[in-house]
């Protein structure tokens, strides 16, 4: 067991870590020159950057646009993506194991900060849970997957909480085991499955206001190819 | 076989069969032809179905099924767009054994698509910042293509782009001309000025669209732009080969949106014009503004709303309002095509500060305002009207009735229809009105009947 | 194209009612199409208005502002809901075999 423990915190978690880079960077560069192609080809080149800039801005930081309406739920949905982020990159116990296998390492959150906000994004993670399983509207829209992303979260979070815990009610070693199998689970998966928003999110909106500035021809094309001519009869 | 399908509006020449098919070479050809591919990479890529939206939308709010969530609106197409034009969905059908699309999803999308009104109130609370008007407009796009559209904005457009009168209402220019010189009798009799309404004159600084209809249902709004033009003295012209601001491409095609566009600026060329005003329009405001740069080839033309020349107007002392006319207790609805963009908010306030006195909000206002209900054109697709009243509207009427206004203001010639709708079908006590309906009655002509000069 | 029969002619109509050959209108027509919506009697102030919008339209080629008929025909608007029950648009330009304006209206 112990083996298999160094071996996911070591060699394997060098390879999930280059697959997430490697992977999330891929779909950033990749992002960006589609919007580059898409902008050079549009009939009208001139968009409002700094607008789309501070629209993006707005939703990471709070404010008006965070919690609007739907309050509860914005702000349990805003406080667990501080978590999901804060805790995995700024715990102290990440940063030395990061430091083995990269070699440099940075500063640390409080042990009782890490603690606290491990516990918020647990709860926050168990109530958005139940907003997808509870309420008729968002369980309709939910597939598998979107369950599934939520329990890995959260089985990653509870087993880390208790890892460094006296009392935990879990075998140490299993609960070893499983989250670092669970996290490196979630930084391989992290450039296939939609969680990838996490790196497409600056590029979002200004994708969005791109996608309305059209080819000038597009429409004479498609009636070239569909009807053979340019101007159809309507 | 035989068996005749239903639709929700009126078809011209619905396909019976082979929709699948069709609808599946027409997407091909349009990703083939066009961006979007990259969009639904992205939006496919990226959506968490989190329905923050679902709060926000009106239709769900109303209707308080799953299937009115933007969401999952979106989704319908997304998942066509994943499982039959990229490598992932091929394989996971070829794994599970996924069917693809089927003549029911069509069924779902052609009255999904127009059930909602594409006021992207969603769009500004989505977290990700996705587009659901975006996914909604091409998913209409494509039904468009394969003949599945309301009939009325088929035959409209059809008339507007290849007919003899070159707009959306078949009005000949004759019967414009009628109208006009009766609009300047009706301005000579109240307000005691001679008021001319140009049409086909060259070299004018503005050359005015407005939709079409304006000249059919809405004689005050005219008035009143013309009353204001006339006293600030603008050289303004209408186009006598084309006079239409609508363009239902902003609803349903890339194809009909720059065609459209594109007349617009022929006639504009013709008369030697050198800006375009936009009468009380939310859409035709869109569609100028927005995509007229994208057809103009380079050319830089000025798009200036009515809205906008007549604060400046004020401003610059140019008009006077008479600020003891409008007695009544006023409210403002505002156009989606307009605020969705964050522009177009402040400048009627202004107006209307400047010469009423009981002005009061609806509860939502502003960028966030709640869709008057016949938004995407669907407004213009008559049959729809007990869906309009009993849901899309819904949430409009109540709103309207709390205000406790007695006139409710609105200047988009789409709005208007709506709402009067909504006035009548819900019996409130109020009427609607566009906003130079009111600056028609206060405006004071300087050669006006108050100064009893007029011959 | 849907074909109904009114007043023993065949009419082509559109899927309000209208007719589409505006050539083949008789009064009996619209009287046919007054009885549909309830009124049994078409009175001289009914035929005033269905004659006025006629005109227009075969003059202009396209019905006239409500505006202007209720100023040539001196009827005010709750006037002219009395006479045509759907209002001069749905009632008024049908029963004068016009057929329904396209676009915003």
């Amino acid at each position: 067991m112990a083996q298999m423990i160094d071996f996911f915190m070591k060699p394997f978690f060098i390879f999930s870590v280059s697959v997430m880079i490697l992977g999330l960077l891929r779909l950033f560069i990749k992002t960006i020159i589609e919007i580059r192609r898409v902008i050079k080809t549009a009939g009208d080149k001139d968009f409002k950057y700094t607008k789309i800039f501070m629209a993006t801005l707005s939703w990471i930081i709070p404010g008006k646009n965070t919690v609007n309406t739907a309050v509860v739920y914005s702000i349990v949905s805003f406080v667990f993506h501080i978590g999901l982020i804060l805790v995995p990159v700024f715990l102290m116990e990440h940063i030395i194991i990061w430091k083995g296998a990269f070699g440099f390492g940075w500063p640390a959150l409080g042990k009782q900060a890490a603690d606290v906000l491990t516990v918020i994004t647990i709860l926050s993670g168990i109530i958005l849970l139940g907003y997808r399983l509870f309420s008729k509207q968002r369980r309709k829209l939910s597939s598998v997957h979107d369950y599934l992303f939520l329990i890995l979260i959260l089985v990653i979070f509870i087993s880390g909480y208790f890892l460094p815990k006296t009392y935990s009610p879990f075998n140490v070693q299993v609960n070893m085991l499983i989250h670092i199998v669970c996290g490196n689970l979630i930084l391989i998966i992290l450039p296939f499955t939609r969680l990838a928003h996490c790196i497409l999110y600056p590029l979002l909106r200004l994708a969005s206001a791109v996608a309305w500035h059209f080819p000038p021809n597009a429409g004479k094309e498609l009636n070239k190819l569909l009807y053979g001519e340019e101007n159809k009869k309507i | 076989m035989d068996k005749k399908r239903k639709y929700p509006y009126f078809i011209e020449n619905p396909l019976e069969h082979d929709r699948v098919r069709r609808f599946l070479d027409i997407f091909s050809a349009i990703l083939e032809t066009s961006n979007y591919r990259y969009i639904l990479d992205l939006y496919s890529r990226v959506t968490m179905k989190c329905s923050r939206c679902a709060s926000e939308c009106q239709i769900y709010q109303a209707t308080n099924d799953p299937k009115d969530i933007p969401c999952h609106r979106t989704s319908i197409l997304l998942k066509i767009y994943k499982r039959h034009f990229t490598l992932g969905g091929w394989l996971k059908a070829k794994f599970t054994g996924g069917s693809g699309l089927t003549e029911k999803d069509i069924d779902e999308m052609l009255e999904s698509y127009w059930n909602c009104t594409g006021c992207g109130r969603c769009v500004l609370y989505c977290p990700l910042g996705i587009d659901h008007r975006i996914i909604l407009r091409l998913g209409r796009y494509i039904l468009s293509e394969m003949g599945i559209v309301p009939k009325n904005l088929l035959v409209s457009t059809r008339e507007q782009l290849q007919g003899e009168t070159h707009n959306s209402s078949k009005v000949p220019l004759k019967a414009l001309q009628n109208t006009v010189e009766f609009l300047e009798e009706e301005i000579e009799e109240i307000k005691g000025v001679k008021v001319k309404y140009p049409i086909d004159v060259y070299d004018a600084e503005y050359i005015f669209f407005t939709p079409v209809s304006d000249y059919l249902v809405e004689p005050d709004t005219l008035m009143g732009i013309a009353c204001v033009l006339h006293e600030a003295n603008i050289s303004w012209t209408i186009g006598g080969t084309n006079c239409d601001g609508v363009n239902y491409g902003l609803f349903y095609s890339d194809s009909i949106l720059g065609d459209v566009n594109r007349s617009l600026i022929s006639e504009l060329r013709r008369l030697r014009a050198k800006k375009i005003l936009i009468g009380e329009c939310g859409h035709a405001y869109r569609a100028i503004k927005d995509f007229l740069p994208t057809y103009n080839d380079g050319e830089k033309i000025e798009v200036v709303s009515i809205m906008e020349l007549t604060l400046q107007l004020i401003e610059e002392g140019k008009i006077q309002l008479d600020k003891n006319v409008i007695k009544e207790k006023i409210t403002y609805h505002d156009p989606c095509n307009i605020v969705r963009q964050n522009r177009g908010i402040e400048e009627p306030r202004k107006i209307i500060r400047s010469f009423i006195n009981d002005f009061v909000e609806l509860k939502s206002h502003g960028q966030y305002g709640l869709c008057c209900g016949g938004g995407g054109g669907t407004v213009a697709v008559d049959e729809t009207n007990p869906y309009r009243m009993n849901v899309a509207g819904k949430m409009k009427a109540e709103e309207i009735k709390a205000s406790g206004a007695d006139i409710i203001i609105t200047p988009c010639a789409n709005c208007k229809k709506q709402i009067g709708e909504l006035i009548q079908f819900n019996k409130l006590p109020m009427r609607h009105a566009g906003l130079h309906d009111l600056i028609f009655e206060a405006i004071i002509m300087k050669d006006g009947k108050k100064h009893g000069t007029d011959d | 194209m849907a074909q109904i029969e009114m007043a023993g002619v065949t009419l082509e109509v559109d899927e309000n009612g209208f007719m589409q050959d505006t050539d083949k209108w008789t009064e009996d027509i619209a009287k046919a199409y007054a009885e549909k919506e309830g009124v049994t009697e078409l009175t001289e102030d009914h035929m005033k208005g269905i004659l006025y919008l006629r005109n227009y339209y075969l003059e202009y080629g396209i019905c006239p502002m409500i505006r202007k008929l209720i100023k040539e025909t001196g009827f005010n608007l709750s006037r002219l809901y009395e006479l045509y029950p759907d209002g001069p648009a749905n009632s008024a330009c049908k029963w004068a075999g016009v057929p329904k304006p396209t676009g915003c209206v």
